[in-house]
């Protein structure tokens, strides 16, 4: 959420936080655009230029109405509800650009997607009936509990791809591996804020927020590091060569001639 | 369940570092086999494997000895398929490479290099665990003829890639 009742140099700070990422998804957004990397990554293009619109609109509120009003709560939660729809939308991209290289596979992408979505919904919906009570505020309560359950739901997807791509020894491709990180930098962080804001209530806000700022525009950088690069070679965990064959055999030898 | 939020987390993270750690491994050609792959010696692996040799080692030693024995097989069994599942990935780049080419025939070789490759893999993958239950159990018996066969099939793949892209390269993958 935007800066309120700060010192001035921790406004500043908060503002820059805000407005790098900003400025970098901008420039994204037209790189993508004139390398056409807006058709091979529709949902990334919009969800980026959704960002920019979506500061824009949430500076103008907060100017407008202030940071206690009720403007400003439904515009960043309904905001909150479009980006949540984004993740997923975007997660379904990176599985298909994941799969899609493999022709013996590719029919293993989707399946995997839809199940382990169900799968985390589930999960997703049994941790926030266990979380704490809402108290007062229940709309509030209930719009992070929803947040969360999006959360474990993006995270979890993540997790399980960069697991099925290692034990099959996918690679991602340059543009596919930068979206992916960047995913899980923001995602993994967020994740951990927001369930630890959800435990400890407002004693945490303040310092979880500023640490998922931090996450986004760790993101933000990833993603323009690998989109402003020109795509390379594939990329994927080869791991160091050697092994325990020889100890084997000798163990083996030894029981034999017993 | 904070703790379990937390280490997900770090496990993404982790496995997201490691994927960009291959980043400084590319496979682009046969030269890049060297140095990169492990000597998987099937007929070894075959034996093994093989239920005929359970059979007669059931036969001719003890129960606690045959046991001890089946343990030690199957896993020397595991070290090869750890192998031969490493060469997978590493045959699995080369052919996503060959792919990319310009000619029909190395493309198609190339594409079936890949398919062959993810086939080990789900082989490997499957065939470590089972062979881990009969290292619990050394009573239970999968039948692990299909990894052997898998990985035949992922040799001869790569041979015709070879030999399409540069045949008198083949001292490069003949230790595969």
């Amino acid at each position: 959420m935007l800066p309120h009742k700060q010192p001035m140099t921790s406004q500043v700070l908060t503002y820059v936080l805000w407005l790098t990422p900003t400025v970098l998804q901008g420039m994204l957004a037209v790189v993508m655009w004139r390398r056409k990397l807006a058709r091979d990554f529709p949902v990334f293009f919009w969800y980026t230029v959704m960002h920019v619109v979506r500061v824009c609109v949430n500076i103008s509120v907060y100017r407008i109405f202030g940071y206690r009003s009720f403007e400003y709560f439904a515009v960043y939660w309904s905001a909150e509800a479009v980006d949540a729809a984004f993740q997923l939308a975007l997660l379904y991209e990176v599985y298909s650009h994941v799969f899609r290289r493999y022709e013996s596979i590719s029919h293993l992408g989707g399946a995997l997607f839809r199940w382990s979505l169900i799968a985390l919904l589930l999960i997703a919906a049994a941790s926030a009936a266990a979380g704490p009570s809402m108290g007062n505020d229940a709309v509030r309560g209930a719009v992070e509990m929803l947040h969360q359950g999006t959360i474990v739901v993006a995270s979890g997807l993540l997790l399980l791809l960069f697991v099925f791509a290692a034990s099959f020894g996918l690679g991602w491709g340059h543009y596919v591996f930068g979206l992916a990180a960047g995913l899980c930098i923001c995602d993994s962080v967020e994740l951990v804020v927001t369930v630890v804001r959800n435990q400890w209530g407002p004693i945490a806000s303040e310092t979880s927020s500023l640490v998922h700022t931090v996450a986004f525009n760790c993101s933000v950088l990833v993603w323009t590091w690998y989109f402003l690069r020109r795509e390379g070679t594939p990329v994927v965990a080869i791991p160091a060569a050697g092994g325990e064959l020889e100890k084997w055999n000798e163990a083996l030898a030894e029981l034999l001639n017993r | 369940m904070i703790e379990v939020y937390i280490a997900a987390s770090l496990l993404a993270i982790a496995m997201m570092w490691r994927a960009a750690r291959g980043q400084n491994v590319p496979v682009t050609g046969l030269d890049d086999l060297q140095g990169r792959t492990l000597e998987v010696d099937l007929a070894a692996f075959r034996n093994l494997i093989d239920p005929a040799q359970d059979e007669f080692l059931r036969r001719e030693l003890a129960p606690r000895e045959f046991r001890a024995v089946q343990r030690e097989r199957r896993l020397a069994a595991i070290e090869y398929l750890r192998r031969a599942a490493h060469n997978a990935t590493i045959l699995l780049r080369l052919g996503e490479a060959a792919r990319k080419g310009a000619e029909p025939a190395i493309m198609a070789a190339g594409e079936q290099l890949v398919g062959a490759a993810l086939i080990m893999r789900l082989y490997s993958l499957l065939a470590i665990a089972e062979l881990y239950v009969e290292v619990v159990l050394p009573d239970v018996s999968f039948s692990l003829a299909k990894a052997a066969e898998h990985y035949e099939l992922l040799r001869a793949s790569l041979s015709r890639l070879g030999y399409l892209q540069r045949p008198a390269a083949a001292h490069l993958y003949t230790g595969i």
